[in-house]
């Protein structure tokens, strides 16, 4: 999931939720992602309560004076957030366009991984296909993350089978044949 | 303008370049036969080292009776490839952005239970080829 922040002034942004070193929010810092229809204080949002209560965990040190007085700063902060919709109002219909392609599930290559059964290359492309089982039953359970590492890991399968398998077939053929 | 126009080029040169490959593909397979040492065409490590036949085994052989139009020789060597490539042909579209059109199919072929059906089939001819 992509999210824009509102701080240090500025809106910043898109940033990725699967990779939260690049992330640096609390509870108080204004967000907006595709579906909310203004910005809002990222304690406030039912989809980044996950991802505050980890990063508050691993990485204390990022906010901490916001971390330390979260229950004040979110009175004092409060009107904060008011400015940011009013510069940036106008900001988040592009990332609306952008925001729409994330939503489609990764590549399963599952045409691949076939191809490369009829050459030979099964066990590796059956891994794959096993990988892209793992894609589609992830993506479709909302684990986005693990989707995408899924596909990855079916693609490489399918480079490794090329390698492994496809081009040491040929050179049998050419070295070694009958 | 610009942009599009080298983009038109890509395309257009990818295109060229499968065309060519497939071309050549058909022009080996139809007059050189692969059962043959001197033809020089690949073989499969699998059987090599294990003397089964993978599920692929035999698909080199069949284009080739295909090629020179004996489809029932082509069946013998390597039924599978019949249900393979069409399938793999479907996927390869569906996946592709043109897919994106269908979005009802693109969800019913990428369905867990679809792919999981594939790979036990694949498996399934794998062992049974190896009986029969």
């Amino acid at each position: 999931m992509k999210i824009w922040i509102y701080r240090d002034g500025r809106q910043q942004g898109p940033f990725d939720l699967d990779k939260p070193g690049d992330i640096s929010i609390d509870s108080t810092t204004p967000v907006w992602y595709e579906g909310l229809d203004r910005w809002k204080p990222a304690g406030l949002c039912p989809e980044l309560k996950e991802f505050l209560s980890s990063s508050a965990n691993g990485e204390k040190t990022e906010d901490s004076p916001s971390a330390e007085t979260s229950g004040q700063s979110d009175k004092a902060q409060a009107p904060q957030p008011a400015p940011a919709p009013a510069s940036a109002i106008g900001r988040p219909a592009p990332p609306v366009a952008s925001a729409a392609a994330p939503a489609e599930c990764p590549p399963t290559y599952i045409g691949w991984s076939i191809f490369l059964t009829i050459c030979c290359c099964s066990p590796l492309s059956i891994g794959a296909l096993i990988a892209s089982i793992c894609v589609v039953t992830a993506w479709n359970s909302g684990r986005h993350s693990n989707a995408r590492k899924a596909s990855q890991w079916a693609a490489w399968l399918i480079m490794t089978a090329i390698a492994l398998g496809f081009l040491p077939m040929m050179l049998m053929g050419v070295f070694m044949p009958g | 303008m610009n942009r599009q126009l080298k983009k038109h080029l890509k395309a257009a040169a990818a295109a060229f370049a499968i065309a060519c490959a497939v071309a050549a593909l058909i022009f080996f397979y139809r007059h050189f036969n692969p059962a043959d040492a001197s033809s020089h065409a690949p073989r499969c490590i699998l059987r090599a080292v294990s003397g089964y036949d993978c599920p692929g085994c035999g698909s080199q052989r069949a284009f080739h009776a295909m090629l020179n139009g004996n489809i029932a020789q082509a069946w013998k060597h390597n039924a599978f490839i019949f249900f393979a490539i069409p399938v793999a042909l479907f996927y390869l579209l569906v996946e592709s952005r043109a897919g994106l059109r269908w979005p009802r199919l693109r969800r019913i072929a990428t369905h867990p239970a679809t792919i999981t059906a594939i790979t036990a089939a694949i498996i399934a001819w794998w062992i049974l080829r190896n009986i029969f």
